[in-house]
Order: structure tokens, then C-alpha cells, then sequence
């Protein structure tokens, strides 16, 4: 299914760079949500000009963050024509052996908060960064 | 295009409230605005900088406030600085608590301060610290507990630290801003009367995004919310960087210069790195009155001291409608232009052109000329452009040493003239030790540069330039910066005067102290590069 049409170069060619680690603690409280499932085929951005649906690769995790190790990560053919594929819904790709899942997300917000992304999966956000 | 960010803080606290940062996915329509870079209204260019003196090592300055003589300021970790003249300081009494980026302020017979403290990654409180005076050797200094005014729990998207209190100068009412790089800057509104929260079960309003150091000031009819964006905390390697949006509500929402809601990551630039220093943040009001204003602030790095955090203080101006960060005076050589006349402060002297009296001879362009060939600094008949054609090499500007040979040796009269770049019109305006200052400066001497002629004040509230400089309060001038850039000039003390006067231009020849009057160009003038 496609989700998108005005932004499907802008989404396949998200890349995410995380550490995560999984903390059950910090979802028993009531966590703010800004991100859902889009529940539409299409959505264009909003009166502000800001994109509010978004393809969201699972973390590829990077040995530092500086801003080198960082260039370098995001020059990187991760995985096969990375930057021309569209992406589904929970689509799988194959970096450096791990299977990562692409999600789709609507932002309630004019950003993407990633943290509640990561909360979003019971996840705990230690390290990011983020390419377009 | 990547974007990437990199956070760190001296406390595992801190270093993982920022690696819980948001990302954005900031595309706004107008994205190439969004690299503006707005151009500060500058009089003065620098030849040396200076910082405050004494110790002004401090991390997150609160908003300096003068308490019975002094001056005082709290930073991170309890620390506090203290100053007899805001030009010297030294190291004052701890707080009872040591916590982050306090802020303080006097309403009624109280000092109200508030100082935060995480008690996990995003979980935080700020709590209310009460007393009579800040000064430790009174004996009504006594830190009393007011207790918690805002928090947060740890999920919400709110760290709860970083203070700024805001009594509204219209409604008399008490906001408190507060909140750091994860989530949301928030705003609740205080008792006055207390300083307790109003109504705890008001819910907090988000009016800023991804910033720290919120405070909030009033300014002819608009909020202004400042706060500082970027990285702090690594020295050199510091992004911090203030940035204002405004309102005319207190509420908000906050816009920058380009429209944009700093809830979705607005802000124009108001002070950045620059000369010496690194990282501006902690943006502090100090109010002197009569139109003339200060901004406190700390540099994240200073490279002259070592790297070190320190304390500054600068003139705040204003620009169409909008902050502007002001320069303090630096040493150097310049024109003294009045703002009102467009004349200039000189010693009245005869008055020799720059590179001589050229003898001008010939006819205009054009026309033929037998005249003979003329002596040194006089026209060449013949040169291209007659006698408007110069010499036909560079001329060296005047040397004071050659034409002060012929100025009075004693006292001089000063006055105002069209400024000729000449030797009496170039006044040498440096920074004297050991004679204190004011609030972010040194009282400086004011002299004709190249020599010791001295600009004085003199019984009676006149100006006189004296051979020598002699150090006394009458030759010792206070510069301040106005809200327009332009500057009142002051002497420390005048002779049989109580009152302040300030250096005031009469007519269009004629300079005097008088007193000043924040609605006149009178007492305007411009610090020119001659």
C-alpha cells in the first residue's frame, strides 16, 4: 500500500541511526503520543508547509556520533537502493545482517518526535541521528 | 541533507536528557529563510575586547539583581558571584541548594529565587527559595524553603529545570518559564505575593520547543521570550546561541523575525560566538532606567580565559522592534560625533588640513594652462583633472606629534566642528586600571590620541582638555550604549556637582554636561572609526 505520494523520496530515503535499549520502567507511566498509523491513503503537508507523514527505518546502530562516523554512515548503501525505494508498511531490509523494519507514522505535531517513536516500542533512545 | 546533532552536559543527568532530544522534521515552505542571518547595528568596530574583571567563572547565570549596594548573580551548582560596581566581582555565599540555572528576583520586601534539580533523566523539580536581602552579612539573610512550584514526572515531554521568572510590569502578574532541550518550554503563572504556583492544578502552557534558559521580558506593548538554543556544556565545542521570539501576550504563541512559532523551532538569533568568545547563553535583564538597558550572559568558553564559562555583561538595544545585542566599548582611536548636530568633540585648536594647504593653481579640467610647474603639495597644471586632481600620490594621514607643536601647551577648550580628520578630532578612548567601572565596564580616560591631552570636566558641569592625565574622578568617563546604539558619555564625578551630568552638545559648536534627558538627541553620540 502505498501512503504517500507528494513525499515517497523524502520518506525512502529517511535513514535512522539509533542505540536503543529496551526499558520497561518508562512506558508503565502515561507517555504523551504524537505519532499513529496513518489512516489514509494520502496526506499532504499541512498549512504550515510542514510534512507530516513519515517512513521510519529501525535504528542502525552506530559505533560514536561524531560528525564523521556520522557522514559516513549516511553515505553508506545500507541496503539496496536506499535512496529510490518506496517503502511499505513493515517492510524488512537487511543491514549488516539485521533485519529492520520500516514504519510508517502520521505526526500530530510539525515534527516527528523520535523519542516517542522509540517509547512507541518500548524502547529507550540513548543515542540518534537522523539524515534525509 | 543530514542533520545531526550532538549533546553532551557535565552530569550523566543532563548528557541523557539531551540524548533524549527531539529530532525534527523541520521542511518548512520558507526553508531557505531559515538560514537568515540578521546583521547587527554596530558604531564600533574592536581593537581589543575586554571582560569583567575579578572572578567571573559561572555556569548559567541567573538575571543579576542589586541588593542594598551590590550586585548578585547565581549560577549551576549553587555558585554565586557578587560585585561592589558590576565591574569587579568576586566569589559570593553558596545556596543552600546546588542545583541548575537559578533565577531571582525582588518583589515587595522578598528575593524570591528559584533553582532546579533533576532527580532523573527528565524528572525534575524547581524549587522556591525565600529571603529578606542577598547580602550575607545582614543580619535577615536567612534561605528559607517555598517549596516546589513546577516538575516533571520523567515521561512527560518536559524537563522541568531552567527557571526564568517574569512579573508582568502591566498586570502585575508572576510567570514562571522553565524547561531544557527535551520537549517543551512551559509557562505557569506564580502567586506575587509568594511566589508559589497560583493554581497547581492549572495545566502548564507550551510555548517554546527544543531550548533552554527561557526567560521573559516586556518591551513596548510585545512579550519577548528569549531562550538559548544549541549544545552546552563542551567548552569551545559549545553551540549555545540565544534566540528571541515575541507576543503580545504573554501566553504567546512566540514568533520569530520570519513568522515562525518557536513551538515549532522559531527563534531569531540574538547573540552568537563571536571575537573571543563561544557559546552566548542565559539571557538576563538588568534595567537601569532612562532608556538605557544591560543584558547578562554567560560565554560557554572564553578563549582568553582558558576555555573557561564566564559571566558578561553588554548593552541591550533595540531594533525595529526587536533585541538587538549591544558591544561594550573598546579601546581604540575614534570620532566623537554628535548624534543631533553631526559635528564632532574636538580640542579648539587652529585646524591644519590633512597632508598641508595645497596651493592650488591651474585652471579647471579642460581648460589649456601655461602656468610654470608648481612646488610640493601644490596642483600640477597639467595633471588630468586640474586642480581637482590631487597630488597624484597617497597622502599619510596628519601626525599629531608634527601639529600639536603648535596647539596651547596648557589647558584647551573643547567644542564641536565638521570632522576633518584631523589630529584634534581623533580622541583615544581606553580603559583604566584599578579605577573600577560600572555595570559591565571600566570607566575610561579620554584623550587626544598621540598625546596626553585629557578630556576633564570642570566646576561648573564644562569641558576642558588638560595637559596631563591625573587619574581623578573628573577625568574617569562612563560610556553607556543607548537603545538606539548610540551612546551617553558620562564623567565618574564632577566638581561641586552632586547630580550626574552627561556630555551634551549645544548648537552645533559647543559641547557641556548636562542632564540627561533619555528623550533628546542632545546627549546622543556616535563612537566612530576615524
Amino acid at each position: 500500500m502505498r501512503f504517500i505520494k507528494h513525499i515517497a523520496f523524502i520518506a525512502a530515503t529517511t535513514l535512522l541511526l539509533q542505540l536503543l535499549q529496551i526499558n520497561k520502567d518508562i512506558v508503565a507511566q502515561t507517555a504523551p503520543v504524537t505519532l499513529t498509523k496513518p489512516a489514509t491513503p494520502e496526506k499532504v503537508p499541512n498549512d504550515d508547509g510542514f510534512i507530516q507523514r513519515w517512513f521510519i527505518l529501525d535504528p542502525i546502530t552506530a559505533n560514536g556520533l561524531t560528525d564523521s562516523v556520522v557522514q559516513i554512515l549516511v553515505k553508506k548503501e545500507q541496503f539496496l537502493n536506499q535512496l529510490t525505494v518506496v517503502p511499505h508498511d513493515g517492510d524488512l531490509v537487511n543491514v549488516g545482517g539485521a533485519e529492520l523494519r520500516w514504519h510508517a507514522v502520521d505526526t500530530l505535531n510539525y515534527n516527528v518526535n523520535l523519542f516517542h517513536f522509540a517509547r512507541a516500542q518500548e524502547k529507550r533512545l540513548l543515542m540518534f541521528c537522523f539524515g534525509l | 541533507m543530514v542533520i545531526a546533532k550532538v549533546y553532551s552536559s557535565p552530569t550523566i543527568r543532563r548528557m541523557l536528557e539531551l540524548l533524549f532530544s527531539n529530532i525534527t522534521g523541520f521542511m518548512k515552505k520558507n526553508f531557505s529563510a531559515t538560514i537568515f542571518m540578521p546583521l547587527l547595528f554596530i558604531f564600533v568596530h574592536n581593537s581589543s575586547a575586554f571582560a569583567l574583571e575579578g572572578q567571573i567563572g559561572i555556569h548559567d547565570p541567573s538575571t543579576i539583581i542589586f541588593c542594598d549596594g551590590k550586585f548578585y548573580t547565581y549560577g549551576t551548582g549553587g555558585t554565586s558571584l557578587v560585585s561592589d560596581d558590576g565591574w569587579t566581582w568576586r566569589r559570593g555565599d553558596p545556596l543552600p541548594r546546588r542545583g541548575l540555572a537559578p533565577d531571582v528576583i525582588h518583589i515587595g520586601d522578598k528575593y524570591l529565587l528559584y533553582i532546579a534539580a533533576n532527580s532523573g533523566p527528565t524528572k525534575a523539580d524547581i524549587n522556591l527559595l525565600i529571603n529578606k536581602t542577598l547580602d550575607s552579612n545582614s543580619p535577615a539573610y536567612k534561605w528559607e524553603e517555598g517549596g516546589v512550584v513546577a516538575s516533571s514526572d520523567g515521561v512527560e515531554d518536559c524537563n522541568a529545570i531552567d527557571p526564568g521568572i517574569f512579573l508582568d510590569p502591566n498586570t502585575k502578574r508572576l510567570w514562571l518559564t522553565y524547561g531544557s532541550y527535551f520537549g517543551y518550554t512551559r509557562l505557569v503563572e506564580l502567586d506575587p505575593k509568594t511566589g508559589k504556583r497560583l493554581n497547581d492544578n492549572a495545566k502548564p502552557r507550551n510555548i517554546a520547543i527544543n531550548s533552554e534558559a527561557s526567560t521573559m521580558i516586556y518591551h513596548d506593548g510585545w512579550y519577548y521570550l528569549l531562550v538559548t538554543h544549541g549544545s552546552c556544556c563542551r567548552g569551545a565545542d559549545s553551540g549555545y546561541n540565544i534566540r528571541v521570539g515575541r507576543s503580545k501576550k504573554v501566553t504567546g504563541p512566540f514568533r520569530d523575525n520570519m513568522g515562525v512559532d518557536m513551538i515549532q523551532g522559531g527563534g531569531k538569533l540574538f547573540a552568537g560566538s563571536s571575537g573571543r568568545v563561544i557559546g552566548p547563553g542565559h539571557f538576563g535583564l538588568f534595567d537601569l532606567g532612562n532608556g538605557v538597558q544591560r543584558f547578562s550572559l554567560h560565554y560557554e568558553a572564553d578563549l582568553d580565559r582558558g576555555g573557561g564559562s564566564v559571566l558578561d555583561i553588554r548593552p541591550l538595544l533595540w531594533r525595529d522592534g526587536w533585541l538587538v545585542a549591544g558591544e561594550n566599548l573598546r579601546e581604540g582611536a575614534y570620532q566623537i560625533e554628535s548624534l543631533r548636530t553631526g559635528t564632532s568633540l574636538e580640542l579648539a585648536v587652529e585646524g591644519f588640513p590633512v597632508g598641508g594647504r595645497p596651493v592650488r593653481r591651474g585652471p579647471p579640467p579642460g581648460v589649456s594652462n601655461t602656468t610654470p610647474a608648481p612646488a610640493n603639495n601644490v596642483i600640477p597644471p597639467t595633471a588630468a583633472g586640474g586642480i581637482f586632481a590631487g597630488i597624484g600620490k597617497p597622502i599619510p594621514s596628519q601626525d599629531v606629534a608634527e601639529v600639536s607643536t603648535k596647539w596651547p601647551t596648557g589647558n584647551i577648550d573643547v567644542r564641536m566642528s565638521n570632522y576633518m580628520l584631523q589630529a584634534q578630532q581623533k580622541w583615544k578612548i581606553e580603559p583604566v586600571g584599578n579605577a573600577g567601572g560600572y555595570l559591565g565596564a571600566p570607566y575610561f580616560k579620554i584623550t587626544i590620541a598621540g598625546t596626553d591631552r585629557t578630556l576633564t570636566a570642570t566646576t561648573g558641569g564644562e569641558l576642558v582638555a588638560l595637559p596631563e592625565f591625573t587619574g581623578s574622578p573628573e577625568q574617569l568617563w562612563r560610556f553607556d550604549q543607548l537603545a538606539d546604539g548610540s551612546w551617553r558619555i558620562m564623567p565618574k564625578a564632577i566638581p561641586n556637582s552632586n547630580g550626574p551630568l552627561v556630555l551634551s552638545a549645544v548648537g552645533s559648536s559647543f559641547a557641556t554636561l548636562a542632564k540627561f534627558d533619555p528623550l533628546s538627541e542632545k546627549q546622543r553620540w556616535l563612537i566612530n572609526m576615524p
